[in-house]
């Protein structure tokens, strides 16, 4: 009786565990706490830090192959959840505000400046050519686009890269401002931008048709992403698909956050999470949101000086995807500034043109690296 | 130092060519949504030609146009954009912060309503509500 106890005893966690694990439990502790509590990224943050509870329980082996989470994990391996989350995602985008103003797709494609500024800082700190490209999506501010990348790129990074991702996301309000503000004079921050005109149903129907066709044809390695937002899209705008669009942005997305959050959140194990790399990971993330967010701005000064004027610097910022946060940041520091500025809509633009970018910046790092 | 440098230059390689690419792309498809203006959305010109040719009496022409072209924007449906946006032109118009200004209700304003009462709405406007 006593040596069954004994047996039974050697086969409980808590006599296996190591001081790691208890780490990476403190760790997805305060990442619960972070999103439940001060609501950042809610709706990913926790499965992210539940999966990342459930990969550092002792002789669990949830991630190991025949484990539970292994199975679901096959989602992310093989690509298919991220292509999915940007169904949901273009049935939920209005690309109108990019439609009625065209030259905010230069601001989108401007902010990816921040990919490249860290790819360049991750590659000088010692990461290779696939890690840095990994770490420099990140820059980017599109959470399954950052997963879909270094799951193909860097998938012992994943972990680290999808909590950076989402972490700098839910800090879009706290670190753009300051980068807006230094960078932009109160002249520029208050200038009111002219009313966007009306869209019509036949361009928002066409819109999603000429980017597949365009941005696949130019970088092949993006067309699931690509193709996948459009698609969405179609189902929104083309109004006789009213239930696939539902479906897309509602149920499918909801189970597919569910399948990615918790799984990418179980690659972080102590192994993988604990090391130098992941500090210098989040520190290279924040660097590449803040230059994303100058790329922008700065772009976004140049289109002001050229247009004599009538552009407001501040919806540059928005470039970054962080959809609908960055355009959100935007609107509140031009209000700022002037009350009863109303920009959000003319930030939408960058901030949809943003995503757009990030995918075509991600195809363009696969087509380079992912051979 | 060698390596150093080869890191460096495939970097600023990579970094050219992304932005290059995505810059191109994006520039592109700018373009396309340009001309896609000048065919869906012939108003525009209709716009532009009728201000070209009789500025002072176009204005109110202007009005009934873009009020027919909201109407039919799908947009413009969502009630909730329509308040947001009457919130905003009217702050912008009596230059007072969205803060201090109490919308209790919207209502269209129709066509059979006499001038006189028309101008006692301007007016309440121009007194700040």
């Amino acid at each position: 009786m006593l040596d069954q106890i004994a047996n039974f005893i050697k086969t409980t966690g808590f006599v296996n565990i190591t001081i790691q694990q208890l780490i990476m439990i403190a760790i997805s502790c305060i990442l619960i706490y972070l999103a439940v509590v001060k609501k950042y990224e809610p709706l990913l943050l926790v499965p992210i830090s539940f999966g990342m509870l459930l990969a550092n329980i002792p002789l669990a082996n949830l991630m190991q192959k025949g484990g539970f989470l292994y199975w679901i994990y096959q989602g992310v391996e093989l690509d298919i959840y991220p292509p999915l989350i940007f169904l949901g995602v273009g049935a939920m985008t209005d690309f109108g505000p990019l439609i009625a103003y065209p030259k905010s797709l230069l601001l989108g494609a401007a902010a990816q400046f921040g990919v490249f500024t860290t790819f360049l800082g991750a590659t000088l700190l010692g990461f290779n050519f696939k890690e840095a490209a990994s770490i420099g999506i990140i820059g980017g501010a599109d959470g399954p686009t950052a997963i879909f990348l270094s799951s193909k790129l860097a998938p012992h990074l994943l972990g680290a890269i999808a909590v950076s991702a989402y972490s700098y996301m839910a800090l879009v309000p706290i670190i753009q401002p300051p980068i807006m503000r230094l960078l932009t004079t109160k002249k520029e921050r208050m200038v009111s931008m002219e009313q966007l005109r009306p869209v019509s149903k036949t361009e928002k129907i066409i819109f999603p048709i000429i980017v597949t066709v365009l941005a696949s044809f130019l970088v092949p390695p993006a067309t699931a992403l690509i193709g996948c937002l459009m698609l969405g899209n179609l189902f929104r705008e083309c109004g006789v698909v009213e239930r696939l669009s539902k479906t897309a942005q509602n149920e499918l997305i909801n189970i597919i956050t569910i399948f990615l959050g918790t799984t990418v959140g179980a690659t972080a194990s102590a192994e993988n999470f604990l090391r130098i790399q992941t500090i210098e990971i989040l520190f290279l993330g924040l660097a590449a949101f803040a230059m994303g967010t100058a790329g922008g701005v700065l772009l976004g000064k140049l289109m002001y000086v050229l247009s004599g004027g009538k552009v407001n610097p501040l919806i540059g910022s928005a470039g970054v995807s962080a959809v609908p946060m960055a355009a959100r940041v935007s609107q509140v520091v031009a209000q700022e500034e002037k009350p009863g500025n109303f920009i959000l809509m003319h930030a939408m633009g960058p901030n949809v043109a943003g995503v757009i970018g990030t995918a075509i910046v991600a195809g363009v790092l696969l087509s380079m690296y992912g051979g | 130092m060698n390596s150093i440098m080869q890191d460096l230059i495939g970097s600023l390689k990579t970094g050219l060519l992304g932005m290059g690419i995505v810059m191109v792309a994006l520039y592109l498809l700018s373009l396309i949504l340009d001309l896609m203006r000048h065919m869906f959305y012939p108003q525009a010109r209709q716009v532009k030609k009728n201000e070209s040719i009789a500025k002072p009496e176009i204005a109110e022409h202007d009005v009934d146009m873009d009020v027919q072209t909201i109407q039919d924007s799908a947009d413009m449906q969502n009630s909730s954009e329509l308040v947001a946006v009457i919130a905003a032109a009217l702050s912008e118009y009596i230059q007072k912060p969205i803060t201090n200004i109490k919308i209790g209700y919207i209502r269209r304003i129709h066509k059979t309503t006499p001038e006189w009462g028309m101008a006692a709405r301007y007016e309440n406007v121009h007194n700040n509500l």
